[in-house]
């Protein structure tokens, strides 16, 4: 990645790669649909990008998030604020 | 100072509410012609006002699907499966499509065993199996009432599905849920007595047993539920967005987790196992009446997310509901906005010639008395509005079951009180390995006041509020792993009444009474509470 603008594939998808086949089995919902979350797809986690902002960051003072995740316990606080560039970067593939 | 500043509520008055009624009287008079002609809607009833021949076709249907269930544990139409809508994020199903049979547990009148119906932890299917997702309630969201609503608009086709020719027993096609109004007094010991019929498949053993305590019918009070039907906007009763600056509605909090971990109890303290026992059903029918009630005090329009996908995956064969448009991907039970108007939907409610709800002007009085009897304002009555709530209007004051394991004392800043916002207490439970659900009383007293929870005056003259947080561990839902949980709850009527009196300028605390449902609760769980102001909406 260049240093302020991370891509999916390159700083992403190894954050989720623990996760991906147990997050399967967790269906979310948006306004257009459902969808089984697939944590290697970009396509998915640019769909469902804003829930996972909510959980990802559930663990931090201030959150409401009913479900923070990852299970076992927050991310680091790097690697949250790289899915956070990612996002407002404009989530590069 | 501006009386009104400290009235606990606002309230209707003068001309424009007697054009109201005028209004609702010609309004209610249309309503019963309508439907009256239209045959199709069905009415749910009090399971109280059952007549045999009703209860009868009921205990057949779910009969029925219990024994389908047995014959095949994925047969949608089944019980277990319409359990499995309630919480179940996955589970194995052959491909080839073939029948899994289970048996019956003499242990449990008949049900399921524990090891068939718990729904398995999230992993990724054997070889010849793929996974199917019956569902995963909504909770601590503004989805929380309409989810559920979903999830009984397919449940009663499975229950109308199970012998409408009746081959077996009375016909099913006319069944509805009947709804237990757990305000009014039971009619069994602590539940509606078809509940405690140990020969009735609508029994399920492991319920809390006994006589209602005193916090059992404080928590039922019919002036608390009032309150929260007529004067909380949707976000405060029914839950906020996600994302959103809240997380629980106060019903859901205040009444309904209660409701789960500690006056029905068993298999229903824990989402994934709730709709195992068939009272939940009765029980959330009667959510679904309160979500009914609150539409006709205020509007479906308030709603929020209405266009939100619901999860549950239910037999094709089943009716969707009015203006279902399937959404991509995954199958869904529809959209938030196809559940506001249950006519529509095919069914209403029979109150059955009684008030099934306290009215406006029953909390009128209510809170005409208080006002009346408290000019003060918080802290200085001898019981807090909430406390009033609570015990009907009564002098009982506050006498909290609760055995705080956990007690933190803050000082605490009054927010300002900005339009736009509303004062509300934050409690953060650390991530733990074995999460619990637990109930957390609030009270709000001067400084110089020292925090006695065993002393009932302090309790009811300074409680603020009283919340449940309802564990979502447990197998197939939050993982069952370390989570933090963060509950926030507004206390912006007890904060805007210490504003308005005279009490004002004093140093104030908060203190938070923690109690754990089970023995796990140590005090270094909790980060400290805080008071800090939240958005309105």
């Amino acid at each position: 990645m260049t240093m302020d603008r991370p891509s999916f594939e390159q700083d992403i998808r190894p954050i989720f790669a623990p996760y991906v086949a147990c997050m399967k089995n967790v269906v979310l919902t948006d306004d257009d649909g459902a969808a089984e979350m697939d944590l290697a797809s970009y396509d998915c986690v640019v769909r469902f990008h804003q829930p996972i902002r909510v959980a990802l960051t559930g663990y931090r003072p201030g959150s409401t998030a009913p479900h923070p995740m990852p299970p076992g316990g927050a991310l680091p606080d790097d690697k949250i604020d790289l899915f956070l560039m990612w996002v407002e970067t404009g989530m590069a593939r | 100072m501006n009386p009104e500043i400290f009235r606990i509520r606002h309230r209707c008055a003068g001309p424009v509410s007697v054009l109201f009624t005028a209004f609702l009287a010609a309004s209610l008079l249309l309503t019963v012609l309508t439907v009256g002609a239209e045959a199709s809607v069905r009415m749910r009833k009090n399971i109280d006002d059952l007549t045999p021949q009703e209860l009868a076709a009921y205990e057949h249907a779910i009969d029925v699907m219990r024994q389908k269930s047995l014959a095949n544990k994925n047969d949608r139409a089944g019980y277990l499966w319409q359990a499995w809508v309630h919480n179940c994020n996955g589970v194995p199903v052959p491909d080839s499509g073939a029948a899994v049979p289970i048996a019956a547990d003499p242990a449990k009148n008949g049900w399921f065993s524990d090891a068939d119906a718990f729904c398995p932890r999230m992993k990724a299917p054997p070889a010849g199996f793929h996974t199917e997702h019956p569902g995963m309630c909504e909770h601590a969201k503004d989805l929380f009432l309409p989810w559920h609503r979903a999830e009984f608009f397919y449940y009663e086709q499975a229950l109308r599905a199970a012998d409408p020719e009746g081959r077996t027993g009375p016909s099913t096609r006319g069944v509805t849920v009947p709804y237990w109004n757990f305000t009014q007094t039971p009619t069994g010991v602590r539940f509606p007595k078809a509940f405690e019929n140990r020969e009735s498949p609508l029994f399920y053993p492991g319920r809390t047993e006994g006589p209602l305590t005193e916090e059992d019918r404080q928590r039922t009070s019919p002036y608390l539920l009032a309150y929260l039907i007529r004067d909380l906007k949707w976000p405060q009763f029914g839950g906020y967005q996600v994302g959103g600056p809240g997380n629980y509605g106060a019903f859901e909090a205040m009444i309904h987790n209660y409701m789960h971990d500690t006056y029905i109890g068993g298999v229903l303290d824990t989402p994934t196992t709730a709709g195992l026992d068939p009272i939940f059903f009765s029980y959330h029918a009667f959510i679904d009446y309160i979500l009914e009630e609150w539409i006709d005090s205020h509007a479906a329009s308030e709603i929020t997310s209405p266009n939100q996908y619901l999860r549950g995956q239910q037999s094709p064969a089943f009716q969707s509901p009015p203006g279902f448009v399937p959404g991509t991907g995954v199958q869904t039970m529809g959209q938030v906005k196809n559940y506001l108007d249950i006519k529509a939907l095919g069914y209403g409610f029979d109150g059955g010639g009684r008030p099934q709800f306290l009215s406006e002007a029953d909390l009128t009085r209510l809170t005409t008395a208080y006002d009346a009897e408290n000019k003060q304002g918080f802290g200085q009555a001898p019981q807090s509005f909430f406390t009033y709530l609570l015990s009907e209007g009564g002098a009982r004051g506050y006498h909290s079951g609760a055995t705080p394991a956990v007690v933190q004392s803050v000082p605490v800043v009054l927010p300002s009180g900005a339009p736009d916002s509303l004062a509300a207490v934050e409690l953060v439970r650390k991530p733990l390995h074995q999460g619990y659900s637990y109930q957390a009383d609030v009270y709000l007293h001067p400084a110089s006041v020292p925090a006695d929870l065993k002393d009932d005056a302090f309790r009811s003259r300074y409680l603020a509020t009283s919340v449940n947080y309802w564990e979502l561990s447990g197998p197939g839902h939050d993982h069952g792993d370390m989570t933090e949980t963060r509950l926030t709850a507004a206390v912006q009527q007890p904060v805007a009444s210490i504003q308005a009196g005279a009490l004002r300028k004093e140093a104030w605390m908060m203190t938070v009474g923690i109690t754990p449902a089970g023995p796990a609760a140590r005090p270094d769980d909790f980060d400290q509470p805080r008071l800090t102001a939240i958005p309105a909406q």
